[in-house]
């Protein structure tokens, strides 16, 4: 009823739609921030008492929201320390005060110190794998520590299992149990020779002389010698330490040459310097064929420094040696909150937890609910520039009206103050 | 989000055409490569939506398995072959002009004049040169015959230097394979080194290979001796400085196991090591000991018998050798004696020797002369010689040919022993080299890069390039639309 009501009115739609120019606003200009999440405004309605005659203007009301469930693009990059989440989840990174956020924004790099830091200068939290493979803290942030991608030097890990599969000429000679070359004699005959590399517990790598002989018709010996006691050039006698191990294997002719159910399936052997070798024989056969070598593996590595790191889906974060192998270092630590669009903003694409959003739980990635991580992509900004230009035209023209409501208040309060001259 | 995302997509499908033409690109390059295998740049898309491209080698194992066995056997084969070849050139061109059994029948002809002539002092003289021809001939054909065997074990010196350099290089590229895979990065170049590497091995020697986790691979030779197991095993061998009919070439180690030599002339061995170690350890010792059973064969015919009854032990007539003039006892391989083999001297004119001895014997001295009054028509032993040349004699059956045969036969048989195991070799190699061209044909069938292919999928590509790039302008032209409106 009252013309200052109107104008009120007025301002307050002018204010509101300042508002969600602000948010425009902002949303253009991280339109290619990783992991920003866009925001946008909802009005509501604020009336005043009327009655059947009157009508009171009212006012409207701005309530700012997070599009925060709504996952942005993903970018591919090179660097394999950008993460991006595929699905429900956020980072946990730390500012360096201890205190703990959660964060979308995934491209990491290594800082002086060797922790994954974002652009924002928050460090990624996870998991130490020092204690054996680490378990989450499913409510709190306990026991998270920053990935640290320095501190893996060298290592070596001695052999413990191996196999060997290979197929024993069934027409072979058999050797006289003097000559075998378990008894290590200068004059020892073997039928088959074989040799695998095995790693001790430095690293160093030992090469084992395997020897198959065969005794009697489908029973043959195994006996493993390490190459080191050899004098150069000649095989037999071996000096130093001597047999390291033999084995007898049966086979039964009437299962294709296989083993036969009683016979020994592998060969345990003390690796000089090194740890107790399994080589599993169990897929040995005897048959009218040359000698032949199907399958041979030993585990263990020699010595190596790192050389780069790898993330994989589960958030695993793993050494890569020269020769190849990775060690896991490190879990990167996912968190998700029950309503995630009410988190609380805060600069650095980063939130914290409020009254809202419910309590925080933690977890790894792939796994609970929780999102795969991508390693080399970076979570792209999930503002639209076409919407949001829309949305900025739009409320162009409407705080242009709600101008116009004023400006005709202001004229009518005018021509009422000019009713008395 | 629409037109960003359109913009994205665009952009991710601009690179990964930019991709597939680099692959092209290479493949268009390495055309003419034979170790080059071809790749396939596939787009894929992967569980979070976008596209991404992986490089894929168009690889046969079973094919290249096959590729490799028939390069092992046909350069077995072709080694084998150009051994026999080098053998046989000792005993001239095609008609074997330098042989002994060409040379001894030149002899035995010269021999049967003088027999005819007794008288005659030139006849004397020619049957005597015509007798150093043959132990000349027979010297220089045992040198060759070593230096052959010399030839070969300098080659199989060559050949496992060589062999132990390409494991060397065989493990640095098997470990950026290793290592490659394990961290997904393309190793297609590796693997093609890789593959390369196993092809120049099987030249020398016949592999299996045994790929293990994270395509890391073991060798074995075609014997099950370890190869490469995570290193490189030892390939130990040391060269003779020389050679002679009682040296034995040294062995070729294998991660301490020795190497085997080929058998037959269709050959078993793999790789031109064993076909070598073939030559040197059977084909040219069996030549060099029909030599030494010829020389043998003519120094017992030619020997001289005590003519009194004071049974002195026989001694070498017109040849002796360095074990004379004691005569060989038995059909026993006397090692070398081909190379020792001479004339007496005391029958050649410019050494102060009497060439009429031929004719009456009594070189050893006058108990031996069977016609001590000197008569000039005396031919019985010369007769005896040329009967003695055409008579069965017992021969070593550790020579592999005839036990009992004349010397001139024995010598015929020698040849066509050698020319029997070359053509057989020969007629082997032309099989083994066509299939080995087969199963190369094959292989490269399914791996070699087709040009028409590489062009069309070019220009299929260009135009998807075209596509996408087109699509980037109307989304830009739709935002300046957009633009244009928020004056």
């Amino acid at each position: 009823m009252s013309l200052y009501g109107m104008m009120q009115t007025g301002a307050s739609g002018m204010n509101a739609q300042a508002n969600r120019l602000s948010t425009v606003a902002d949303n253009i200009a991280n339109s290619s921030t990783p992991g920003y999440k866009k925001a946008s405004t909802a009005f509501s309605s604020l009336l005043l008492p009327s009655s059947a005659g009157t009508y009171n203007s009212g006012a409207v009301q701005t309530s700012v929201r997070y599009s925060i469930t709504d996952a942005g693009p993903l970018e591919f990059t090179t660097s394999n320390t950008d993460l991006a989440i595929d699905g429900d989840g956020f980072f946990i990174v730390n500012d360096g005060n201890d205190s703990s956020f959660l964060t979308r924004a995934g491209s990491f790099v290594k800082d002086g110190d060797g922790n994954l830091v974002n652009a924002a200068g928050f460090t990624l939290m996870g998991y130490d794998y020092t204690g054996g493979t680490p378990a989450p803290v499913v409510n709190g942030f306990d026991g998270l520590v920053p990935v640290n991608v320095n501190s893996a030097g060298l290592t070596a890990t001695p052999s413990t299992t191996g196999l060997f599969y290979a197929n024993l000429d069934d027409s072979a000679a058999i050797i006289p149990a003097a000559d075998l070359p378990s008894a290590n004699a200068a004059t020892a005959q073997y039928n088959h020779k074989s040799s695998l590399v095995v790693y001790d517990t430095v690293g160093k790598e030992v090469l084992l002389d395997i020897y198959y002989s065969k005794t009697a018709d489908d029973v043959w010996e195994v006996a493993i010698y390490d190459r080191a006691d050899a004098a150069p050039g000649t095989a037999f006698p071996y000096g130093g330490a001597t047999l390291l191990q033999s084995q007898t294997l049966t086979f039964d002719p009437a299962l294709n040459g296989a083993l036969d159910a009683g016979s020994a399936t592998d060969i345990v052997v003390n690796v000089p310097g090194g740890a107790t070798l399994t080589i599993d024989l169990a897929d040995m056969t005897q048959l009218n064929y040359p000698f032949t070598v199907d399958d041979a593996d030993v585990d263990g590595n020699a010595p190596s420094s790192v050389t780069d790191v790898e993330i994989s889906a589960d958030g695993t974060v793993y050494a890569k040696y020269e020769n190849g192998d990775l060690k896991p270092l490190y879990r990167v630590a996912l968190a998700n909150v029950a309503s995630p669009n009410n988190l609380i903003p805060l600069p650095g694409n980063v939130y914290s937890q409020g009254i809202e959003s419910g309590v925080i739980t933690t977890g790894f990635g792939g796994s609970g609910g929780f999102g795969n991580i991508i390693s080399g992509a970076t979570e792209g900004s999930n503002v639209d520039l076409a919407t949001e230009l829309t949305d900025m035209i739009a409320s162009q023209r409407s705080y242009t009206a709600n101008s116009k409501v004023f400006q005709t208040g202001s004229d009518l309060l005018d021509v009422l103050v000019n009713l008395k001259r | 989000m629409s037109l960003t995302s359109a913009l994205s997509t665009a952009q991710s499908s601009l690179s990964n055409y930019a991709t597939q033409t680099s692959v092209i690109s290479r493949n268009i390059s390495n055309a003419s490569n034979p170790d080059y295998v071809r790749r396939d740049a596939v787009l894929t898309n992967s569980t979070i939506g976008a596209q991404g491209v992986s490089i894929q080698r168009a690889q046969d194992m079973a094919l290249f398995v096959r590729s490799i066995t028939d390069t092992s056997t046909s350069s077995a084969q072709e080694t084998l072959l150009t051994g026999l070849s080098n053998l046989k050139n000792i005993l001239g061109g095609n008609d074997y002009e330098t042989s002994p059994a060409v040379l001894i029948a030149t002899m035995r002809d010269t021999l049967a004049t003088y027999a005819a002539k007794p008288g005659e002092a030139t006849l004397a003289q020619m049957a005597i040169a015509d007798a150093v021809t043959v132990a000349n001939g027979l010297q220089d054909a045992s040198k060759s015959v070593q230096s052959v065997r010399y030839e070969a074990d300098k080659a199989i010196g060559e050949q496992v230097q060589t062999l132990n350099e390409l494991l060397a290089r065989f493990e640095t590229t098997n470990n950026k394979v290793y290592s490659g895979t394990q961290t997904g990065k393309d190793v297609s170049a590796d693997l093609d080194e890789r593959d390369s590497l196993i092809k120049q091995i099987s030249s020398i020697i016949g592999v299996t290979q045994v790929t293990r986790s994270g395509n890391d691979m073991a060798l074995y030779t075609s014997d099950g001796v370890t190869l490469f197991e995570t290193v490189a095993r030892p390939v130990e061998f040391e060269t003779s400085s020389g050679f002679s009919a009682s040296l034995v070439g040294k062995q070729v180690f294998i991660d301490g196991v020795p190497l085997a030599a080929g058998q037959g002339a269709n050959t078993t061995g793999r790789g031109s090591l064993q076909s070598l170690i073939q030559i040197r350890d059977d084909y040219a010792p069996s030549m060099q000991d029909h030599l030494d059973e010829i020389a043998r064969g003519l120094v017992v015919a030619f020997a001289e018998s005590d003519q009194t009854a004071s049974a002195l032990p026989d001694q070498t007539g017109l040849f002796t050798w360095s074990g004379g003039p004691a005569v060989p006892v038995g059909a026993t391989i006397i090692p070398g004696i081909a190379s020792s083999i001479k004339v007496n001297p005391a029958l050649i004119q410019s050494l102060g020797g009497d060439p009429k001895l031929l004719r009456d014997g009594g070189i050893n001295g006058a108990a031996y002369s069977s016609n001590p009054s000197g008569a000039s028509g005396f031919s019985t032993l010369l007769d005896a010689h040329v009967l003695a040349l055409d008579e069965p004699v017992a021969f070593d059956v550790a020579a592999g040919i005839s036990t009992s045969a004349s010397i001139l036969g024995f010598a015929a048989e020698s040849i066509g022993w050698l020319e029997l195991n070359r053509s057989d070799a020969e007629s082997a190699a032309e099989a083994r080299e066509a299939s080995r061209f087969r199963s190369v044909e094959a292989f490269s069938n399914i791996t070699s890069v087709s040009l028409d292919e590489e062009m069309s999928i070019l220009l299929e590509l260009e135009q998807s390039y075209k596509a996408s790039a087109r699509l980037i302008t109307a989304v830009d032209e739709m935002l300046q639309a957009l633009l244009a409106v928020a004056r």
